[in-house]
């Protein structure tokens, strides 16, 4: 499903955070919103969800305006991993389960069951399905998350830096299965990162947000120098490793 | 993602979920044999078999159907009720505030509570003395003082919700803003006892010892009706307060209204304690103790939490009532006493254990 999101934009009180930001989000890609700290890139996350409600534009999945949709029906279209996430003492099963919570009537019925099992099993959590999740790894906890988000049965999976605080292997698990679920399964992802390497390797595209605007958006190969010099402020040479660009830090600021 | 393929749930899941629904059983079964205990001992001893002649309207003994129907059962009947009534709430507080701290005795709204009933004693003149030292008190308009017991409790009830919303729900927040609040109405109700008749001063002292003998049957009918509704309402949203246990945007991503959860659970709670102490006084702790409990046994799943701690509930203050009955026999201590105990033991295993829920 087409994810489309038309001149949205975004204030707190007198601070503006978005500005007329839009894009289309093709079904079964990763797209990656990228931007330095406070630019907007979880507020526009959380507008895509419906968390937060726009002072103007639309949100269209699959053409249909989300304004339109009910909290429990959006839940029924979008998995969302926050970036914050609490584990009380649940065990991993029913913390997946949590994920059937816009589906369930009154009680959990057997296909409840069976679903959560299935994603349990995609994501290789059997070993841990018995395991409360207050006992769990941070990359452990984080697929957890990204199980429960996919117990939604979802059309649209949003990620809020799912990277973030976790050690080399948990970060390439993590985007392995994203990337897994977009291709093998059809999920139409959007995800914000700070690591720009792990996005280039994930991404089918990327958006680059300055000031809450959109001031770049394509494919990882047409990343240039200039636009992460513009965005975040720092030198990079760009060079290309297995058919990859890879971004390198260089000494000195650019002139501003 | 529709195409996901339905897999066998696993044999573990099944005994997993077996042992809990045993381990409730097993709390249901302690409730019940604390509950004809506390029915049986007294200055006259009723066994299991004459309590049961009781009941089936053969009693061996006419006495026994005196003491059980007018005394012993309406009192075990209270302790139970207000023992779910207050564990229950103290559950769905501790989720919606995400704080173990929560309860109705801990956020100040039990006290709250006792301020709004003392203020319907002192200028509705809703209290009265009576002559008999079994029934020295009696709220001569219970409609009345629950409203003011009500009022005061939802005040607080809004109140902490305000501060959590503007502070953050931590336990420090918590507990300052339950140590200000509890202070604030303490002052209340200290104040208005100063101005208070001889008649009044002693309605608001003994009121403010929480006992369960002072129930009649009325006010237990209502206290049932009421914390079943209650009880009803946490269960149907049983899955919201796990959402919510993961965090506020988790649970709105789930689809769950977090802040009408949040606003309607703390109003239904807040109604509970107000109806619970405005008939039976401040009986504190048992809604911090229940819920930890079972926390500890049974995990933080609601579907099991809720009825964990409701039975922990009834089973504790039951227990409590029954001790306080008889410690220092023939004397008779109210049971908020007795609960007080609890509080210092149940703080100090939260500091020990550190605050997660």
């Amino acid at each position: 499903m087409k994810l489309a999101v038309e001149t949205l934009n975004f204030s707190y009180g007198d601070l503006r955070v978005l500005l007329d930001v839009s894009f289309e989000a093709a079904p079964g890609t990763v797209t990656a919103i990228l931007g330095p700290n406070g630019c907007g890139k979880s507020t526009l996350l959380r507008c895509v969800n419906g968390l937060l409600t726009p002072d103007s534009g639309r949100v269209l999945l699959d053409d249909i305006d989300i304004s339109l949709l009910s909290s429990r029906d959006i839940a029924r279209r979008i998995g969302y991993v926050a970036q914050r996430n609490e584990a009380s003492r649940l065990t991993a099963f029913d913390a997946v389960l949590l994920g059937r919570t816009p589906h369930l009537g009154f009680h959990v019925g057997r296909h409840d069951l069976e679903i959560t099992q299935a994603v349990i099993e995609s994501m290789g959590l059997s070993e841990l399905s018995m395991r409360y999740i207050d006992q769990m790894s941070g990359g452990e906890l984080q697929r957890v998350c990204i199980a429960r988000a996919l117990a939604q049965e979802p059309y649209f999976l949003l990620l809020d830096e799912p990277t973030s605080s976790l050690d080399l292997r948990n970060q390439y698990d993590i985007l392995h299965t994203i990337r897994h679920l977009a291709v093998e399964h059809g999920v139409t992802v959007l995800l914000t990162m700070h690591d720009l390497n792990s996005t280039l390797r994930v991404a089918d595209r990327v958006i680059f947000l300055r000031e809450g605007q959109v001031f770049a958006d394509g494919n990882p190969d047409e990343v240039t120098p200039d636009i992460v010099a513009a965005v975040y402020g720092i030198n990079v040479e760009i060079i290309y490793h297995d058919g990859r660009p890879v971004i390198i830090p260089l000494n000195g600021h650019p002139p501003h | 993602m529709s195409h996901l393929k339905r897999v066998a749930v696993p044999v573990e899941y099944h005994h997993y979920i077996r042992h809990k629904r045993t381990a409730l059983v097993l709390l249901g079964l302690l409730t019940l044999v604390l509950f004809v205990t506390a029915v049986g001992i007294g200055p006259v001893g009723i066994s299991p078999a004459d309590l049961l002649s009781v009941l089936l309207g053969r009693p061996t003994d006419t006495r026994f159907a005196t003491i059980v129907w007018n005394i012993r059962l309406p009192q075990a009947a209270a302790a139970l009720v207000a023992g779910v009534g207050l564990a229950a709430a103290g559950t769905a507080m501790q989720s919606i505030l995400r704080n173990p701290l929560g309860s109705p005795f801990t956020l100040g709204i039990a006290n709250a509570g006792a301020f709004g009933a003392a203020l319907t004693v002192t200028f509705f003149g809703t209290g009265v003395m009576r002559s008999t030292v079994a029934d020295a008190i009696s709220i001569t308009n219970p409609v009345l003082t629950t409203l003011g017991a009500f009022t005061f409790c939802m005040l607080t009830a809004l109140i902490i919700v305000w501060i959590a919303e503007l502070r953050g729900a931590t336990p420090e927040t918590m507990v300052l803003c339950g140590v200000a609040l509890s202070s604030l109405f303490s002052a209340g109700t200290m104040f208005l006892q100063y101005f208070a008749d001889d008649a009044q001063l002693a309605a608001i002292v003994f009121w403010t010892f929480g006992d369960v003998a002072r129930a009649s049957v009325r006010h237990i009918v209502i206290m049932a009706v009421v914390t079943g509704g209650g009880l009803l309402y946490f269960w149907f949203h049983r899955w919201a307060f796990n959402a919510i246990d993961a965090g506020d945007e988790t649970a709105r991503g789930l689809g769950i209204r977090v802040q009408r959860v949040r606003m309607t659970g703390m109003m239904v709670a807040a109604l509970m304690t107000a109806v619970i102490v405005s008939f039976l006084g401040v009986i504190g702790f048992v809604g911090l103790v229940a819920p930890h409990m079972v926390r500890r046994l049974l995990g933080d799943d609601h579907r099991f939490v809720l009825p964990g701690s409701c039975l922990a509930g009834g089973a504790l203050l039951l227990a409590s009532d029954t001790v306080a009955r008889t410690l220092l026999a023939p004397h008779v201590l109210p049971v908020a006493v007795l609960t007080a105990f609890l509080g210092a033991p149940a703080f100090l295993y939260l500091l020990i254990r550190g605050y997660r829920r």
